[in-house]
């Protein structure tokens, strides 16, 4: 006998008139900052225990509801820190939920979680992915290869990420002997600046190409001075490169670190860029189920990152990102969701997974 | 195996018999790329072009 699911964040609106609906509601009202997903996963894992899913949260806190292999649906439970009340407000197409995550991307989450149980196809909530893609990373070391992927973010009801850049970050470090400001010797923050700026050089942005298709730089911070002991003068800067699919990590960072001249540089683990091709099945699927709802199908590639780089990276099943929201609202501090977006989104990965032979 | 018009040129394009909703083909003449929006009888439109976008 399956268990009952409770709701908790239930205010008794009207428009939380479907099943769908008031997850999104409840999993948007428990807070789940990257590390803190417990609590959110739990609930999660409550809705699939109610709707007759064998579930299991894993070793990382991932949740798990197997099914069909045939696609595998999976988003992440984490958002990014930010306390915005979680309330429904009417907006222009009708009501809207506001909260921290309600695009990024527990939209995406819940609208997959009910895919999974109205169809029978797998489904992995992941953890961390706002910070570490622990999550992801388990999934991958531990699980089999399933024969298509969604992975969900917003993409909008009505379009689907096929791309996505790479990510490597480093921290630079460099110390020069402390001495009168006075000596014309550059000292090491003067060494920091100018590797930095001979890497930005090197990644030059050429304005009449597509940013995607170009390696962006960024510093992200920015520490030095004269050491506690007083003898030595030291810099840190941190720093982030975005990566497009035609360029590799390993020559990326060759060629920031060929500006070296002083100091080193400590890479941390990279994500490697994805593009997928739109005319897979699966992408094939998402165009017909999007326009079934009487929308335009968009494509997209973004500059940033998902956890999608990493299935791509071990996988080599087709895959897409997808889940209803505006992504200009990702990390915002007034992130909210158009509720019919969400129930269209639903019915887009219902037919997607039913198209694609789930169940069958 | 059946014809529909390029809609980006007009040339004619045979199409083959398994056509599926959803397939990108493309126009041997101009090098279009067309969606099948629906094959009885075949419909062709512009496949959507690759945006950009920002973020995750």
């Amino acid at each position: 006998m399956s268990a009952v699911y409770e709701p908790i964040g239930a205010d008794d609106h009207p428009a939380l008139n479907t099943d769908g609906r008031q997850l999104l509601y409840d999993l948007v009202s428990i807070p789940s900052v990257s590390g803190e997903e417990a609590e959110a996963a739990a609930q999660l894992a409550a809705f699939f225990e109610a709707n007759g899913r064998e579930t299991f949260i894993d070793d990382v806190g991932n949740v798990h509801a197997p099914g069909d292999d045939t696609v595998l649906l999976t988003s992440h439970i984490d958002t990014v820190p930010g306390d915005i009340p979680v309330e429904i407000k009417e907006g222009t197409d009708g009501p809207e939920l506001w909260g921290r995550g309600s695009v990024d991307a527990t939209g995406p989450l819940a609208s997959m979680a009910v895919a999974a149980v109205k169809t029978g196809a797998s489904f992995i909530g992941v953890v961390g992915e706002e910070t570490s893609s622990r999550g992801a990373r388990y999934v991958v070391e531990t699980r089999n290869e399933p024969d298509a992927v969604i992975n969900g973010e917003p993409s909008g009801w009505d379009g689907i990420t096929l791309g996505y850049r790479g990510y490597v970050a480093g921290t630079y470090v460099a110390t020069s002997e402390s001495g009168h400001t006075s000596r014309p010797d550059p000292n090491a923050i003067q060494h920091a600046i100018a590797w930095w700026n001979r890497v930005e050089e090197t990644f030059d942005p050429d304005e009449w190409m597509p940013v995607f298709e170009q390696v962006t730089t960024k510093p992200v911070g920015f520490d030095g001075g004269v050491s506690s002991d007083g003898l030595s003068m030291e810099a840190i800067v941190d720093v982030q490169l975005r990566v497009p699919p035609n360029r590799t990590i390993d020559e990326v960072r060759e060629l920031a670190d060929a500006q070296l001249e002083t100091g080193t540089v400590n890479w941390k683990e990279p994500i490697p860029p994805v593009m997928t091709n739109p005319r897979t099945p699966l992408a094939r699927a998402f165009r017909v189920a999007i326009r079934g709802e009487e929308g335009d199908p968009r494509l997209l590639r973004k500059t940033g990152t998902s956890d999608m780089n990493l299935f791509a990276a071990e996988w080599n099943c087709p895959m897409v990102t997808y889940g209803p929201g505006n992504s200009d609202l990702d990390h915002a501090p007034d992130e909210h969701l158009p509720l019919a977006d969400f129930d269209k989104a639903v019915n887009v990965l219902i037919t997607v997974c039913e198209r694609m032979g789930v169940g069958q | 195996m059946t014809e529909a018009e390029c809609v980006e040129c007009g040339a004619e394009l045979s199409l083959h018999d398994d056509l599926e909703a959803g397939e990108i083909i493309d126009c041997g003449t101009c090098g279009a790329e067309l969606e099948v929006i629906d094959t009885e009888p075949p419909v062709l439109d512009r496949a959507p072009e690759l945006e950009e976008d920002w973020g995750e």
